[in-house]
């Protein structure tokens, strides 16, 4: 087992752990908490694969930074998004936020 | 092969990733998540992408996980607790942790030899690869983050209340 594989196994175990958050969870919160953790386990496998693959260390961190922000702008929306369905609705549960099916 | 500081990592960042999907309180969830960031963070000193993660530290933990928390605070789903003595110890000792790793890590930085010793990737170089390569890029997201900032507050936005 190389070291490059370790990192790999540790992207994929934070992968599942925020895979599991965004399907077992229902409160609107902590599903946002899953995909964060989904997008840090991307920007861990090009780290990894900046430092023992081919892509070059300034390319990856260019790339990550990108994810960063984008991830920021994502963030920040459906924390806006959070707060407006609380206010309309009281409860953050998103099994209960089934209008749009009407 | 090293694998003891990245075992001890994922280890240390799985716990975090959990507790903060697991957690009782969606404020110790927030803190866990935090927590988590800082981990990953981690993992990219200790993979040489330094400035990755001094950019991940001041976007996620210094922005993100903070705004959550604002977030949790505003839902007001968080556990409303008596102050105790043993959390506010707990507290206490963990803030002195961190200010000693922070003042460690400072003069640490400082202790260092001249930069111009290693003056093959440094931050203005970094800066001046990404406008080179990437600079529709850095303009398509800056454009991305103002729209999303003006959308977060204009959905966030108390409605006023039209009165009869």
């Amino acid at each position: 087992m190389n070291e490059l594989s370790v990192y790999i196994i540790a992207s994929v175990i934070f992968l599942a752990i925020g895979v599991y958050g965004i399907i077992a969870k229902r409160n609107a919160i902590r599903i946002l908490f899953a995909i964060e953790i989904v997008i840090n386990a991307a920007n861990l496998n090009i780290a990894a694969f900046a430092r023992y693959g081919s892509l070059a260390l300034s390319q990856a961190q260019a790339i990550a930074i990108f994810v960063i922000g984008i991830a920021a702008a994502e963030a920040a929306v459906g924390l806006a998004i959070i707060i407006q369905a609380f206010r309309l609705r009281g409860k953050i549960n998103v099994d209960e936020m089934n209008e749009m099916k009407e | 092969m090293d694998f003891i500081v990245p075992i001890i990592l994922i280890i240390f960042s799985s716990i975090a990733a959990i507790l903060s999907l697991e957690s009782r309180s969606l404020v110790y969830g927030a803190v866990s998540l935090a927590i988590f960031f800082l981990g990953l963070s981690l993992f990219f000193f200790y993979l040489g992408l330094t400035y990755l993660a001094i950019f991940q530290v001041a976007v996620y933990v210094g922005a993100i996980a903070v705004l959550i928390m604002f977030t949790v605070m505003v839902v007001g789903e968080g556990q409303r607790r008596k102050r105790s003595v043993p959390l506010l110890a707990m507290g206490l000792l963990g803030g002195a942790i961190i200010l000693a790793s922070f003042i460690m890590g400072i003069s640490y930085f400082f202790s260092l030899p001249n930069p111009s010793m290693q003056p093959s990737f440094t931050l203005v170089s970094l800066a001046r690869y990404v406008m080179d390569n990437y600079g529709l890029i850095l303009f398509i997201l800056a454009l991305l983050l103002t729209s999303a900032a003006y959308g977060a507050v204009a959905l966030a936005r108390r409605e006023v209340e039209e009165t009869a």
